[in-house]
């Protein structure tokens, strides 16, 4: 522990003595981790338990059954909607799934704007969802004013708003409750929530109404403890127990199921969670480090050269190779730290600077939504710091340990009498 | 006289692409407990080398080394031999060969650090010894601040801390001036005299080599005295 101190010390010291190459270095580093920590920070927004979305890791996203007619011919594309009563009946008891929400797909909403107004003002553009009351309990928002939708509220003409809506069309800090604004038709707010961020698209919206029927997708939070693949067996069921009712049709889920993961990144991978993305991505993110990795470690053999009277010296006074290695390691990750530091910082700054392009690229309805706002929970999360500093240890040993295990080859005689 | 050091039938040969240099031919040198030795001749006569293969530093083409009682054979791995040179072998080069990134404190303490001695027993000897070399008021300088002979005191000070029983010393007045030659020979007769280290010391100063217990004259790789 004490050498690691020393080791820190020394480090520390020739930073001051070595400024071009800890300059390189740094700024090397800074780079590669920053490339990755934008692709990190970008999956983690959209995929991990975040605010509103504090379920997406047990969410899973259902598409109407396929109708298959049973003469063979002609398969239907799916049109139809579950109505209220069918929710009801069929899915409502299913034992792996807490909460059930029937409302309409996002990407039925996105292509035209809602405008909403208040007296006589000026329409201000919203983006509108239609949602039912289980939706608030899929999703997690901060009521500022008034109630979430009751089941009871499924006909009635009320709205829930968000707070910058709130303000365009009343006035800040005024309570809009029972006020009435109006959007297709006349709406009696019941509720104002916090906004939240358009890059958590399920659950964004500024003008929520209530579902009345005919919902066409079924968002599910799974019982903890249930899989996916539970969720579909019981929905397999229900289609096999409709289909032998049925006197013309067949039905089924198949590719109808979506987890949360999946349908962000409309993916055929069998990805449940954030987690297995990063385990996918970690090929990708590896290549990309590699590039500055082998710059890097060219910089490193090339001091490593300098340093071999150093080397040569600390062996004749009894240091092994693998102690000779570990310093080298650990006054390299004294800069690759620095380095992650400064990444992080490029990161943030690139994120915020260029926060439409980068979460846009991964989404289906960038030209409708709103600019994203980034909330502080997607860029300070300790999983982003976890995955920065492992990136850091990945940079740091490709780049040091293998021109430092080589240099330290050398024989001590030749490693003293090298010129400096 | 118990013997430290015995060479036996050494031979070093260099072997580079175009030449053959043999270095070392059937040396044979035997190093009593307690001794000074000095090791006299002209450039290149091989005086480096054999303070190598004596230091473990270096391997003899053939030929068998035995350090206090033990031989130094190929079946000793890379790890042994350092813990060897760190227990047993203390250094002293001509160019010093401090570490210029750490200050003398750090510098002298290097041979414990690797022994794995905790950091307060290594500061309280660093310091013992650092005073013993009269440097107590450099302690946190380094090299570049020193000037040539305070840092070959630094350099003996970091020789003599593992308690070592062979100080091994390569031309150690080579870059001072006759009066801090002087000195540092007198440091080296005091640690030979008072503690009763075994010294092995390269020099071209035949007045500095008089002043020890014997010398031996090298010739083209050969022991002639
Ligand atoms: N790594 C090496 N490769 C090839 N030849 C070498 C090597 N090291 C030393 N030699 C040769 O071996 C011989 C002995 O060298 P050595 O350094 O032992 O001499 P020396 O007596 O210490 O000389 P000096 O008094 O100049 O220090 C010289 O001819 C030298 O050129
Ligand atoms: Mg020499």
């Amino acid at each position: 522990m004490n050498k690691l101190l020393l080791y820190v010390r020394q480090a520390l010291h020739m930073m001051k003595e070595e400024r071009l190459f800890s300059g390189i270095y740094i700024a090397g580093t800074a780079l590669a981790i920053a490339f990755t920590m934008v692709i990190a920070v970008v999956y983690y927004a959209k995929l991990a338990d975040i605010e509103p979305e504090v379920n997406r890791s047990r969410t899973v996203y259902v598409l109407p059954m396929l109708e298959i007619p049973k003469n063979g011919y002609e398969l239907k594309e799916p049109t139809n909607f579950y109505s209220l009563n069918e929710m009801k009946e069929w899915f409502y008891p299913m034992k792996s799934a807490e909460v059930i929400s029937a409302s309409i797909k996002i990407s039925d909403f996105f292509r035209d704007k809602a405008y909403a107004w208040y007296k006589d003002s000026k329409p201000v553009p919203v983006v509108e969802r239609l949602v039912d009351a289980n939706f608030f309990k899929v999703y997690h928002f901060h009521f500022v004013y008034g109630r979430p939708f009751a089941p009871a509220d499924s006909l009635s003409p009320i709205c829930i708003i968000s707070r910058d809506i709130s303000e365009q069309l009343f006035g800040k800090e005024v309570n809009p409750v029972g006020k009435v604004l109006t959007a297709t038709t006349d709406l009696r707010v019941v509720g104002v929530i916090e906004p939240t961020s358009s890059i958590a698209e399920q659950s964004f919206g500024q003008l929520f109404i209530p579902q009345s029927d005919g919902a066409n997708m079924m968002t599910i939070v799974l019982k903890e403890g249930c899989s996916v693949a539970d969720l579909e067996k019981e929905l397999e069921e229900i289609a096999h127990k409709r289909s032998v009712s049925s006197k013309n049709l067949d039905y089924s889920f198949e590719n109808r199921i979506w987890p949360h993961a999946q349908l962000q990144l409309s993916g055929g991978r069998e990805l449940s969670s954030w987690k297995d993305i990063l385990l996918a991505l970690f090929p990708q993110v590896f290549v990309l480090l590699l590039v500055p990795a082998l710059n890097l470690s060219g910089l490193v053999a090339a001091r490593m050269k300098r340093r071999l009277p150093e080397m040569g010296v600390r062996k004749a006074f009894g240091a092994k190779r693998r102690e000779l290695l570990h310093q080298v390691i650990t006054e390299n990750l004294v800069l690759t730290l620095w380095g992650g530091i400064v990444g992080l910082v490029i990161t943030w700054l690139l994120l915020y600077v260029f926060r439409s392009w980068v979460f846009f690229a991964v989404s289906n309805h960038a030209t409708t939504m709103p600019e994203p706002t980034i909330e502080g929970e997607m860029l300070f999360s300790p999983l982003i710091f976890l995955i920065a500093l492992a990136v850091c240890l990945i940079v740091n040993l490709m780049s040091a340990a293998i021109p430092a295990w080589l240099s330290l080859r050398n024989p001590i005689v030749e490693s003293m009498n090298q010129k400096k | 006289m118990e013997t430290i050091i015995k060479l036996t039938d050494i031979n070093k040969v260099y072997r580079t692409e175009e030449i053959e240099t043999q270095a070392l031919e059937n040396v044979n040198i035997e190093v009593g407990k307690g001794e000074f030795l000095s090791v006299m001749g002209p450039s290149g006569c091989g005086k480096s080398t054999l303070l190598n293969i004596m230091g473990l530093l270096d391997e003899p083409t053939s030929g068998t080394v035995e350090l206090c009682g033990t031989t130094i054979s190929h079946n000793l791995s890379d790890n042994q031999l350092a813990d060897f040179r760190n227990r047993t072998l203390g250094f002293v080069f001509q160019s010093f060969h401090l570490i210029s990134s750490l200050n003398v404190l750090d510098n002298v303490q290097l041979p414990l650090l690797y022994r794995g001695i905790g950091y307060s027993e290594r500061i309280r000897r660093a310091k013992e010894v650092i005073e013993r070399v009269g440097l107590s008021h450099r302690m946190k300088h380094t090299p570049v601040q020193l000037s040539g002979g305070q840092c070959q005191r630094v350099a003996i000070a970091r020789a003599i801390i593992g308690n070592p029983e062979i100080i091994l010393a390569d031309e150690p007045t080579g870059n001072l001036d006759s009066k801090m030659g002087a000195d540092i020979l007198g440091l080296l007769k005091q640690l030979n005299e008072e503690d009763g280290r075994t010294i092995v010391m390269v020099t071209h100063n035949e007045q500095q080599a008089q002043q020890t217990k014997r010398i031996i004259k090298f010739l083209d790789g050969r022991q002639i005295q």
